[in-house]
């Protein structure tokens, strides 16, 4: 199972998602089940009445030490996974190899520059299969930008500028009006009145289309 | 005249601290960098001082749990924020 | 008549009362929250939905996380503290009786003041619980209501700290003979958990509240600024935030053991691994808080570490699930409805803990950060394993605090309902990880509607559970079935010695724990089928003060003037201060008496006092809280480029003659102290008069240095930038610390005018701690605010 791939941050979330997924149904089914099982195991019988109390500690503490020993051992594992995951997250291209847009998040829209210094708001768009790098900031408040179909999100913030990047492919399940894929962008922190219409459009054309669009004057 | 001793000894420091801190100042021969971990390591002397004698753990030690602890917090507290601004 | 009634319960200064009132006043600010969840969730069942617009759902998110994490849940853990560690632990009350009924009023007026800002202009507060910056400036949140929450928040921070110290010197001071730590039940253990927690936790709130109500009044840029900003916020809030959400759990899991021990009729399996889990627990939970900004931009390295602080956080609780677990094997369940809720608490726990660890992936979190999977998550342990455990309380401790039975098949029909109807809202939210969290509205395309209408349903579901829940209460209130003092065969004191009779056989084994307790009680006839009996007239007298709620009234109404305006805060401070003149002057006359605790297991405080342990233990919070106001001025220094240097804006030798003034007046301190322990107490006075006198000369020297500063050419004001904002905030809060010292000093000058007493020697000592914690904090102050 390959935790780094270098096209779609989606499958590769997908995979660190579907680890941590197997390790929680193990342990939730082991210890919900005997929550549920047990009271009925043990069901008082009636003649158990009177209280007991031990005065030395119960317990064979192997029991509690196995399953410590257990925890630090998955924890390990998916520590050492989401580390994997997030290199690759942050391993972005640069400018010369990817298309570096600034994206400015606004009370309640979002602005995106290209490198052309091309203008538009609320609406992306990008050539397929080719890595775009996002230099992510706020004009006001705390806002969080996200394409969460592609599994890629940042929080904008006045003053920072964090960076996220991605590629998307030229085939998917979300054909929109424009005829091309596209991805929903929205924002995903509290910012207001108009936080949920905050939201955006991206777009992945193929690259003949997309060089018209980046060298005309419209949006 | 005994118990005095100590409050006066305690005082004798951290005023001799404050004045030496503010001539560290004022004459800057040290470059800031160094400097400014000199002023506040002394500060810390002195609180120490203060800890140990005005709030009496020297004389009744149970207290250092409370003293440790409380510390051992607030260093976390700063630490922590401190170290989200490196990038 | 009622007038006997009115005085009881205003005045009322007695653990099981205030324990009620925490109980009745939790549950009421619930219903307030409730309601707003339900509209919440109405409006979320269909997209597009017009139930409630966007100014109204934002004011109701807000209001709900605020009202349920501060209100309802964290004091309902507290009802039962209050109502069940004295006599789980041998003692006849908590350790401040007025201080007690003072926690309760602060934090109910506290909460008034925070919803009245629903009825102010511009709504209540609507910038989420967590109220990031800048969106809670004045310039982006204008609306007093936001004012008026933060200033509700200050006054439960102030509610907290009063309790905490309370409970905390409780626990470690009045336990009974032969109840050594190891003893005591669990309960209260994992309430001596919660209070460490919030004693270091709170102070870190309450300087972000004060900044950021400094910010909104007095035009400060603690937030404001890009150099700090939102992230300083978040770094206060979450220090404080992350320790919260176990405040808020730690009661109900305490409950939970005491519930499986019985109900299982075994002792907790391994319990000296509980205890040590609880101990982990408090500590790691401080390390972790960075999980929430994740996505904030904050250097790699960090996050990994908060990445695996908060996986090593899941293995102490996975220790208690084991203990849990296996103190069922080979057991004797009987599943009455309070073993129902704790093992309904443990089960949603699980699911709440494992999601949890999804969260704390840096790298999953980039999905996950803002959406309703984290909605989902953290309703599972709060509302879940907490809620639920609490309930579970309830029912448990209910024939204790009413001398009635709650109904058996009303309980079991509200735990199936519960159960089905929580699941219903909340599971649902874990398929929903593309929806960000507090949208008022989404559209038909996102696809999202199915399973929130799914939620919906549950809410409804579980709303209808609450009025079963409410109906079983009442019925049995009013008309339920008389229960005897120990229904469910438990082994804690609180079920084995409330009688006013002999120790205990059982239990906690130690025949040494045995004087009677609330000897006070053992006149009351009905105290063998109720402990909540009447109280009669001489206890009534006893155990009531005026004052509590006099001077909850007065600073709430003083804080509640932030939002309303200058005239409300000086009436306010008038009656705050008619409140401390009135507590002082019965303090004078000695009208407020409660018997005192006779000398039990107090390790390992067993040589000081127990006014002295609660000023250490203030003391402690207040080091916190000077410690992240001073982290937050260096914050922002390290990310302003431009700072002044060193004497170009201050004048250094006034301000060094200055602290040693202050120095100076904590060497006449230290000398009446010492005078005072070696029996010297001729010129006590004196040398407290002279701590007077330096210190208000030291007063007046900053106040002269302030105004030549404020009215310098140019003026250097708190809005003039970052090194006039942290200045004049920090001096001005150590300089109201100098004055309430020197206004205590004065009340130490009167109180002593007609000789000594014992009580009284000891006081000085008290207030010496106080005041060298004062000149501690000054001597950090002065070197990094003048000298660097």
């Amino acid at each position: 199972m390959a935790f780094a791939s270098v096209a779609e941050p989606a499958a590769t979330y997908q995979s660190l998602f579907n680890l941590y997924l197997i390790f929680a149904i193990i342990a939730g089914t082991i210890t919900i089940g005997s929550l549920i099982l047990f009271p009925i195991l043990y069901r008082r019988k009636g003649t158990d009445e009177e209280p007991r109390t031990e005065k030395k500690q119960r317990g064979n503490l192997k029991v509690i030490g196995l399953v410590i020993v257990l925890m630090i051992a998955t924890l390990s594992t998916t520590a050492y996974a989401s580390f994997t995951v997030k290199d690759f997250y942050l391993r972005h291209p640069d400018c010369k190899t990817a298309i570096c847009v600034e994206v400015e998040g606004f009370q309640w829209a979002w602005n995106f520059t290209y490198p052309n210094g091309k203008n538009v708001v609320g609406l992306l768009r990008v050539p397929q299969d080719t890595p775009v790098v996002l230099n992510v900031t706020s004009r006001d408040v705390f806002h969080s930008f996200a394409i969460q179909g592609l599994r890629i999100k940042t929080d904008a913030i006045l003053g920072r500028h964090n960076v996220i990047w991605f590629s998307a492919p030229g085939s998917c399940s979300s054909f929109g009006k424009s005829g091309f894929c596209e991805y929903r962008i929205q924002c995903f922190e509290l910012c207001g009145l108009g936080h949920a219409f905050m939201t955006g459009r991206l777009i992945v054309m193929d690259p003949t289309s997309f060089s018209n669009y980046y060298n005309s004057s419209g949006p | 005249m005994g118990y005095k001793l100590t409050p006066l000894g305690v005082w004798g420091y951290v005023v001799a601290v404050t004045i030496v801190q503010m001539l560290l100042v004022r004459y800057q021969s040290l470059s800031s960098s160094v400097l400014n971990p000199v002023i506040i390591v002394l500060a810390f002397s002195e609180a120490a001082l203060i800890v140990m004698f005005g709030l009496q753990i020297w004389y009744e030690k149970p207290f250092i749990i409370l003293a440790v602890a409380s510390a051992f917090f607030t260093a976390l507290a700063i630490t922590l924020a401190l170290g989200s601004i490196a990038h | 008549m009622v007038k006997t009634w009115l005085k009881r319960w205003l005045y009322t200064t007695d653990h099981k009362d205030v324990g009620i009132l925490y109980f009745v006043t939790s549950f009421y600010f619930a219903f307030l929250a409730a309601l707003l969840a339900l509209f919440m969730r109405t409006q979320l069942a269909i997209p597009n939905n017009k139930f409630l617009a966007a100014a109204e759902y934002n004011q109701a998110v807000t209001m709900h996380g605020l009202l349920m994490v501060f209100w309802f849940l964290s004091p309902l853990g507290i009802a039962f503290a209050n109502y069940f560690i004295p006599p789980q632990i041998g003692a006849k009350d908590l350790a401040f009786p007025r201080l007690n009924a003072l926690s309760y009023w602060l934090y109910a007026f506290g909460g008034l003041v925070a919803f009245i800002g629903f009825f102010s202009p511009g709504g209540a507060a609507n910038a989420g619980w967590t109220n990031y910056s800048p969106l809670t400036s004045i310039q982006f949140s204008p609306n007093a209501g936001e004012t008026l929450a933060a200033a509700g928040l200050i006054i439960v921070s102030a509610s907290v700290t009063v309790g905490t110290i309370n409970i905390l010197t409780t626990i470690l001071f009045h336990r009974a003979p032969g109840m050594t730590f190891m003893k005591m039940p669990m309960f209260t253990w994992f309430i001596f958990f919660t209070m460490l927690q919030m004693l270091w936790a709170f102070p870190s709130l309450l300087a972000g509240l004060i900044m950021l109500e400094s910010d909104r009044i007095l035009g400060t840029l603690f937030f404001t600024s890009v150099a700090g900003g939102s992230i300083l916020w978040d770094n206060v809030f979450w220090f404080f935030g992350h320790p919260e959400v176990y405040v808020v759990l730690l009661p109900a899991i305490g409950a939970v053991m005491e519930i499986f021990q019985v109900f299982t009729n075994r002792t907790l399996y391994a319990k000296k691994i509980a205890v040590a889990a609880g101990f982990a627990i408090v500590t790691i939970s401080f390390m972790i808080y960075g999980h929430h900004m994740f996505l904030t931009g904050i250097n790699v390295t960090e996050q990994e570490v908060f990445t695996i602080n908060t996986e090593a956080v899941s293995v102490p609780f996975g220790a208690l699930m084991v203990i849990f677990i296996a103190t069922m094997y080979r057991s004797a369940v009987k599943l009455a409805t309070p073993m129902l809720f704790a093992l309904g608490s443990l089960a949603i726990f699980v699911v709440g803990g494992l999601t949890g660890v999804f969260n704390s992936s840096l790298a999953l979190d980039i999905a996950q950060r803002g959406t309703f999977f984290v909605v989902g998550h953290f309703h599972y342990v709060m509302v879940g394993a907490s809620l639920f455990g609490l309930f579970g309380a309830t029912y448990y401790w209910w024939p204790k605090m009413t001398g009635k039975m709650l109904s058996e098949s009303l309980g079991k029909l509200h735990f199936i309902v519960s159960i089905i109807g929580f699941n219903l809202i909340f599971f649902p939210m874990f398929f929903l990880m593309d929806m960000p969290r507090r949208i008022v509205t989404y559209t038909a395309d996102t696809g999202w509607g199915p399973l929130n209408l799914i939620a919906s349903i549950g809410s409804y579901i579980f709303i209808f559970g609450h009025l079963i829940f409410l109906s079983n209460l009442v019925r049995s209130y009013s008309r339920g079935p008389p229960a005897g003092p120990n229904p469910w065969h438990g082994t804690t004191l609180e079920w084995t010695s409330w009688k006013g009779g002999g120790p205990s056989p059982m239990g906690v084994g130690a025949s040494s724990i045995g004087r009677p307790i609330l000897s006070s009680l053992s006149a009351d006839p009905h105290n063998v089928k109720s402990s909540h009996g009447s109280i009669g007239p001489e206890i009534a007298h006893q155990h009531w003060s005026s004052r509590p709620i006099q001077l909850s009234l007065g600073l709430s109404i003083a804080l509640a003037g932030l939002g309303f305006g200058f005239p409300i805060f000086v009436l306010g401070l008038v009656l705050l201060t008619w409140a401390l003149v009135g507590w002082a002057s019965d303090d004078l006359h000695d009208k407020f008496m409660v018997p005192d605790e006779p000398p039990g297991d107090r390790w390992p405080f067993q040589t000081t006092t127990k006014l002295k342990l609660g000023m250490w233990a203030f003391i402690s919070s207040e080091f916190t809280f000077f410690g992240v106001l001073l982290g937050s001025y260096a914050f922002v220094r390290y990310n302003f480029s431009y700072w002044p240097p060193p004497g170009s804006i201050h004048n250094i030798p006034v301000a060094g003659v200055n602290t040693i003034i202050l120095l100076t007046s904590g060497l006449t301190m230290l000398l009446a102290v010492q005078s005072i322990k070696t029996g010297a107490i001729k010129h006590v006075r004196t040398l407290l008069g002279s701590t007077l006198a330096l210190g208000v000369v030291f007063m007046i020297i900053k106040g002269s240095e302030w105004y030549d500063l404020l009215t310098g050419s140019p003026p250097f004001t708190p809005q003039t930038g970052l090194p006039g904002s942290t200045f004049f905030v920090i001096t001005g809060i150590h300089g109201a610390h100098v004055i309430a010292g020197l206004v205590a000093l004065v009340y130490l000058l009167v109180r002593t005018r007609n000789g000594w007493t014992p009580g009284k020697r000891a006081t000085v000592e008290h207030f010496g701690l106080y005041w060298a914690f004062v000149d501690m904090v000054w001597v950090f102050v002065f070197p990094l605010l003048y000298l660097v």
